[in-house]
């Protein structure tokens, strides 16, 4: 696990709520219920400052965003500070 | 004018049958074969025993067999009852309880539908007084209203919006709200028969998947809730400002929209027409504005549709001077006949032919209507009602609480206008319960909109001295502190 998916899981824990007894790589964030949609931003915010990468609005989709393996995969095509750590 | 909405479908499809009805992903759909398909399960459905004044559940996702099945239910006489999909099953049963259905057509059933062969039609359109839709909206004491729309209503009010809205031929329309939704199946109607090409997509899931869509199809038009616009604007320039040139229009409704957001649309979309519709399940779209032609009076919710009166009256149910507060009363031949298996609400509310909104304001003398706010305590959460009754029921089975009181308040993030807030007295020798388990509970039993992301632990809630929750003391914070 690097340093964003630690940094991710941890903020999905203390922000979002996320029971970190059931919250594993594959856990549907939206599509589960984990988060209401109306905060995916916050989330993007998240991913923004963590990666110091700006998002294309087009990508933020459900294949990229939907858990932490998939935002672990959007984060390496984005590149950024912290994922390859 | 066109009857119903059958009749003016059929028209279309005589007239342009190659011209595009439907997108959804990959698919397109000609209004062509959106008839065929339509004239194909009408027939089916008659066959599977519906009869006029039929229910018929509809309990599926925005796909194109979704739309077929709508209008195949009308056409083959039958009532369309929208059902979400996500709704937990024990309003489903309640549903099916209280409108018996013949039918319950859900995602796999509208699959099946899909592999029909064509067949061709032949069946009477519907009479225009018959009954089309039955919505279920949340009512006050959280049993939902059934609110019946007939053909006439339908096919008036799409006909007025659209004259309103200017919907012409070649406009390409996106609907990311819900098809179960009023307002999504209002948009579906209105955008079919006004010509446009109407493009499905699965909600305002994720922001990136309604850039694409606009993107992609060259969108000319796109609805959506004040919550989900919140959203969006959040990208600024390099989200719905990137579509400033190509939006003609948008239309946002069922929630009231902060001052802030509506001139940050005014400054990404200078040239696109942004329109925002006041209006109830009852009686659709009864009122509009148009932001940029009515700058000044964004604070209004514009006047009354062409064919509808809106009034402001006082409690005699008498008209109210120009400028004078009262209940907001709305005639025309979009109104609800009255609701579904409640004689006593329907008399309460629908009266020759007015309907009582439940709203207080007043009409200004040059005719904008000015909202002060609802008589009751339904929580609107990013344009979904939310009955506090509800909530408060499934709180109080949890072990930890022996009472709940629930209202609705800002929303922090500045996104869903209101959220649910608790209020809790805890229970006599029991554990105490985190925010999170209080939530999973809720979750368990509740749409996920209705589930409260606020609590608060009280000694006691305030109550009238018959036992009645004061909630306006709620929102006051006037809860004695535990």
């Amino acid at each position: 696990m690097n340093d964003f998916q630690r940094a991710l899981r941890a903020a999905l824990v203390a922000q979002f709520g996320a029971d970190p007894a059931s919250l594993d790589d594959d856990t549907k964030l939206f599509s589960g219920g984990l988060i209401d949609s109306l905060s995916v931003m916050d989330l993007v915010t998240f991913v923004e400052r963590e990666l110091g990468k700006r998002v294309p609005p087009a990508d933020i989709i459900l294949d990229n965003f939907d858990s932490i393996a998939q935002i672990v995969a959007f984060a390496r095509t984005l590149g950024g500070a912290r994922q390859d750590s | 004018m066109t009857q119903t909405l059958i009749e003016a479908l059929r028209r279309r499809s005589e007239r342009h049958p190659k011209r595009t009805a439907l997108l959804c992903g990959e698919r397109r759909v000609t209004h062509g074969e959106l008839l065929g398909r339509v004239e194909t399960v009408a027939l089916h459905l008659v066959e599977r025993g519906v009869r006029p004044g039929d229910r018929v559940l509809l309990d599926a996702p925005s796909v194109p067999a979704f739309v077929f099945a709508y209008f195949a239910t009308h056409l083959a006489g039958g009532i369309v009852v929208p059902v979400d999909p996500g709704a937990p099953q024990s309003r489903r049963e309640e549903l099916s309880r209280r409108v018996n259905p013949v039918l319950a057509l859900t995602a796999e059933a509208l699959a099946a539908l899909e592999e029909l062969p064509p067949r061709q039609g032949g069946l009477p359109a519907p009479k225009p007084d018959a009954v089309a839709d039955l919505i279920f909206t949340t009512g006050t004491t959280g049993r939902p209203k059934g609110v019946p729309l007939t053909h006439r209503n339908q096919a008036t009010a799409a006909s007025h919006i659209n004259a309103v809205i200017g919907t012409r031929e070649g406009d390409v329309d996106l609907i990311p709200i819900p098809l179960y939704h009023a307002f999504g199946l209002g948009s579906l109607r209105c955008f079919l028969i006004g010509g446009a090409s109407v493009v499905l997509v699965q909600g305002f899931r994720l922001p990136g998947e309604i850039f694409t869509a606009l993107e992609s199809h060259r969108a000319t038009g796109l609805i959506g809730v004040p919550a989900g616009f919140a959203v969006l604007l959040r990208f600024e320039e390099r989200g719905l400002g990137a579509f400033a040139e190509r939006l003609r229009y948008i239309e946002i409704g069922s929630a009231p929209m902060p001052l802030e957001h509506k001139q940050a649309l005014m400054r990404l979309l200078p040239q696109t027409e942004i329109f925002m519709h006041y209006g109830l399940t009852e009686a659709a779209r009864s009122a509009f504005i148009e932001f940029h032609r009515d700058r000044d009076r964004l604070d209004t919710a514009g006047r009354a549709s062409p064919g509808v009166t809106i009034e402001a009256r006082d409690e005699s149910g008498a008209p109210c001077p120009a400028g004078t507060p009262g209940m907001l009363w709305t005639h025309g031949a979009h109104v609800s006949p009255g609701y579904w298996d409640d004689a006593e609400l329907s008399a309460a509310t629908f009266v020759d032919g007015w309907m009582r909104t439940g709203d207080y304001g007043h009409v200004d003398p040059a005719g904008y209507v000015v909202l002060h706010g609802r008589h009751d305590d339904l929580i609107n959460v990013g344009g979904a009602k939310v009955a506090p009754d509800e909530v408060e029921q499934v709180l109080a089975e949890h072990p930890a609480v022996s009472e709940a009181g629930c209202v609705g308040v800002p929303d922090p993030r500045g996104i869903a206008g209101q959220v649910v807030r608790a209020f809790l007295v805890a229970a006599a020798d029991q554990p105490p319960a985190s925010d999170t388990e209080l939530s999973r509970w809720a979750a368990r039993q509740l749409e996920q909109h209705k589930v409260p992301s606020q609590y608060e632990w009280v000694a006691a809630l305030p109550r009238t001295a018959s036992g009645k929750l004061i909630r306006a003391a709620l929102r006051a914070q006037k809860a004695v502190k535990a």
